[in-house]
């Protein structure tokens, strides 16, 4: 991101929001700290130091990078507990569900959406169309305070107008729905495996494993 | 005996005449000889004791004008309740103050329940531009007027 930000200077803001994944025991603790540091407008100074330390995340490593923010500690206690702040974490993961950003890290760009952790030059590609269509919105007589809202108006089907333009509140999104899965069948299959790179040379019990690097 | 009665009343009369003739240019010399406007003039040039004695007549002139000074106090004071009418006007003014301070009052009333109909209040970020108000409570990065805004959805875990 902070290529990005070097890259593209004025053209290009960030805003930084909360999607604590259910499974992540330990990422509502820790969004509701990074939004408190946020309320001492230490929220980037906050989040530097956890992201060096995505491992140690519990309540009293939370507080030390507190002290090591320069946070005012008892403060960052109170707001980090309050109701507000969880209120405000809880509506940003809804907002990402209900944007269909279920996954992290998760991107809109002036509304198009843009999943998980890419390199540079897809955000490249994004940004610079983007930034051709402000420009051309811009030129048509666009002010600049109104190309996100005009270039983000049908993105999502709607959604990201009616809920991050408009402020609507986003609905909790529903678990999504377990396919009940076929059993299993504990008969021998033939499955063709062609010239696909194997291992071992045994030939009674052969695993065959589907794969994906992403 | 008779004639020398006579010189001698004479005499007498004579140094009465002297000694009110002595005494006249002290006491009354200022006063008849000097204009009011020269009096001031003289005291300096008097003795303290002469400026003393010249003082009279500032005193009189003082003694006037504190008395038109109260006279005129006391028809001042006269036409104060009677001035309350007259005042009427005055505190027409203080109403206008009034109505002005509600005036001023209004626009805040009205901010506080737009405030109450949003549904998140927005936040000013950088430069002039306000958040949209679905991510006002998401730190920003960046010129408020950029031309592109990412939001971006994360997890620290």
């Amino acid at each position: 991101m902070n290529q990005i930000i070097e890259t593209y200077g004025n053209d290009v803001k960030v805003a930084i929001c909360m999607n604590a994944l259910p499974f992540h025991k330990r990422a509502m603790p820790a969004a509701k700290a990074a939004l408190a540091a946020h309320l001492q407008g230490k929220y980037f100074e906050y989040e530097a130091i956890l992201w060096d330390n995505m491992k140690a995340l519990e309540d009293a490593d939370l507080e030390k990078y507190a002290v090591q923010a320069g946070l005012d500690v008892a403060k960052w206690k109170s707001d980090k507990d309050s109701s507000s702040v969880e209120a405000q974490a809880i509506h940003q993961q809804n907002l990402a569900g209900s944007l269909g950003a279920r996954g992290t890290p998760g991107f809109f760009i002036n509304g198009e959406n843009l999943r998980g952790a890419q390199p540079f030059e897809k955000f490249k590609e994004v940004i610079d169309r983007q930034l051709a269509a402000a420009k051309a919105a811009e030129a048509e007589g666009t002010a600049v305070k109104d190309l996100h809202a005009k270039l983000a108006a049908a993105a999502v089907g709607g959604k990201y107008k009616q809920f991050i333009l408009d402020g609507n509140k986003p609905p909790k999104p529903q678990p999504r729905k377990q396919q009940p899965r076929e059993p299993l069948s504990k008969e021998a299959m033939e499955i063709p495996i062609g010239d696909s790179p194997r291992k071992g040379k045994g030939d009674k019990v052969v695993i065959v494993e589907f794969s994906d690097f992403q | 005996m008779h004639v020398t009665k006579v010189r001698w009343l004479a005499m007498a009369a004579g140094a009465t005449l002297l000694l009110a003739v002595a005494c006249q240019p002290q006491t009354q010399a200022p006063a008849p000889a000097a204009a009011p406007a020269a009096a001031p003039a003289a005291a300096p040039a008097a003795a303290p004791a002469a400026a003393a004695k010249a003082d009279p007549a500032q005193l009189k002139q003082i003694e006037t004008r504190v008395a038109l000074l109260e006279q005129q106090l006391l028809e001042m004071k006269r036409a104060a309740p009677t001035a309350a009418p007259a005042a009427a006007p005055a505190a027409a003014p203080a109403a206008k103050v009034a109505e002005a301070k509600k005036e001023v009052k209004r626009p805040d009333v009205k901010k506080v329940e737009a405030k109450k109909e949003r549904p998140a209040a927005a936040v000013k970020v950088a430069g002039n531009m306000v958040a949209p108000k679905g991510i006002n409570g998401c730190p920003f990065k960046g010129p408020g007027d950029a031309r592109v805004t990412i939001v971006e959805f994360t997890d620290f875990q």
